[in-house]
């Protein structure tokens, strides 16, 4: 027995303050935590995937051709795994299959410019920034999710964490179910957003879409968008008011319906149903090339040009 | 940089990246029968065209499950428990045969969702998971609400299509979480 036990009082000692001591070791998990420090060599153009279920990813993107992860895996994570080769690399932080005495992993990682990108969480939080892969997905449960970068491609998914992306880029594709969504940047291909109870706020900072999908239940959504020659914006919601911007040189034929919601538009006359709800109108602005369509069932919708 | 053809120039490159500071259906899918049926309607107005963003979770998975039980709840007899909140409850053969057929095809949809839903969901879900699940019970519910009000809603039942289809897909996801 060690001579510390030997001593009833320094014994008594020791065992009064072992639960404390393990109190401090519950109440600062961070000390239990691991660090990563990790470099793989990968394509300019290769491909990184991260798998993350709680905690936070941090996505930065440099110049070389490599991926270094650096950060800390929670105490209790099953397994950290970085594997694959030169053209694709997958980074996965394994937890036990529903386990609650896991703590968060954070990882930070710097990819080459232009690496496709896919990023998957539950919980964990992610953070993209400056990256320009041709491209990029990311996929979060309740995590946040935040992006700026110029993807050619992009889809990202959420349910109920917040979405807020500044892309410079082609094609988006972006819904979340719960959680709120706003997407800024210069865009000018073909654009799909959707929520389901979040609110959805989306300027293209001038640039002229090919064709704009949005779409909620009950969330607002608010769009500032111009529109390519023959181009489509099409807007749905159920109880969600609907806001369209579009510059004053708008050219497109305008439509709107409502069940009990109102409708507005400049120059528009709004059509009303003779007996019971429902309302309707359709108009041209320019030489109407493009194509323009709101419908909601009890939600507002406005159409500002400006 | 190396060789491999890339549809964007460093020029252009650069260009996408400046300022960014600054600014800091499966086959066997039930809809297309739905939709086909209804598209066979009086028109009321230009139907909008069916946005069909891409949901990356298991959406044909999800789809064909509710075709399964789908298919296998039509084959049994009608013991169907009430549903809360849900214009199905008494689905009397008369009363459905006067209803409108988008009010219909709503119920049969919901009828198919909610025995897919009740194979899905007796086990425990993480809670994480909870918000986007209820958020989206709360979503189908009103629009079966509304549909109640406009039993003639496309959009309605395109919004019960996809609320039910992404319920049962983040269901089964959180399954395996």
């Amino acid at each position: 027995m060690s001579p510390l036990f030997k001593n009833p009082l320094m014994k008594a000692s020791i065992l009064a303050l072992a639960p404390i001591f393990i109190g401090m070791c519950a109440a600062f998990p961070a000390l239990a935590a691991t660090p990563i420090d990790q470099t793989h060599p990968l394509d300019p153009r290769g491909r990184v995937e991260i798998d993350n279920l709680k905690g936070r990813v941090e996505v930065r993107a440099w110049d070389r051709p490599e991926v270094k992860i650096t950060g800390s895996l929670g105490a209790g994570v099953e397994k950290f795994s970085a594997e694959g080769d030169r053209g694709a690399l997958h980074i996965e932080v394994k937890y036990p299959s529903r386990s609650n005495n896991t703590e968060p992993t954070v990882l930070v990682v710097q990819v080459p410019l232009q690496a496709e990108l896919e990023i998957s969480t539950v919980s964990a939080l992610i953070d993209v920034h400056g990256v320009a892969p041709r491209e990029l997905s990311l996929e979060s449960v309740s995590g946040d999710i935040a992006a700026v970068g110029a993807p050619r491609r992009a889809s990202v998914e959420s349910v109920s964490g917040d979405v807020v992306l500044t892309l410079n880029s082609g094609d988006v594709d972006a819904s979340s179910v719960s959680g709120d969504l706003t997407l800024n940047g210069r865009l000018n291909g073909e654009v799909s957003v959707e929520t389901v109870s979040g609110n959805l706020r989306m300027d293209n900072r001038g640039e002229r879409l090919r064709r704009l999908s949005a779409s909620t239940v009950s969330g607002d959504i608010e769009l500032k968008a111009a529109l390519a020659a023959d181009g489509e914006i099409s807007m749905e919601s159920v109880s969600g008011d609907l806001i369209l911007i579009a510059p004053r040189d708008l050219s497109a034929e305008v439509s709107g319906e409502s069940f009990s919601g109102d409708l507005s538009a400049p120059g528009a006359k709004i059509e009303r149903e003779e007996f019971g709800p429902g309302s309707s109108f359709h108009t041209r602005y320019g030489s109407g090339k493009g194509e323009v369509r709101i419908e909601t069932f009890s939600g507002d919708a406005t159409l500002r040009l400006q | 940089m190396n060789s491999t053809p890339h549809p964007i120039g460093e020029a252009e490159l650069r260009m996408a990246l400046r300022g960014l500071h600054r600014d800091a259906e499966p086959g066997h899918d039930l809809w297309p029968g739905i939709a086909a049926r209804i598209a066979s309607l009086p028109q009321h107005s230009q139907p909008l065209p069916p946005p069909r963003p891409r949901w990356m979770w298991p959406l044909a998975t999800a789809a064909s499950l509710m075709l399964a039980v789908g298919v296998a709840w039509n084959t049994q007899p009608a013991t169907s428990p009430a549903l809360s909140g849900a214009p199905i409850a008494t689905t009397a053969a008369a009363a459905r045969k006067r209803a409108p057929l988008v009010q219909r095809e709503a119920e049969t949809l919901t009828v198919q969702y909610q025995a897919a839903l009740r194979e899905l969901d007796p086990q425990a879900v993480p809670a994480g998971w909870q918000p986007g699940l209820e958020a989206l019970d709360r979503s189908a519910a009103e629009i079966r609400g509304a549909l109640r009000r406009d039993p003639n809603s496309r959009l309605l039942l395109e919004r019960l299509r996809d609320t039910y289809t992404r319920r049962l897909a983040l269901s089964r996801r959180a399954l395996y979480a």
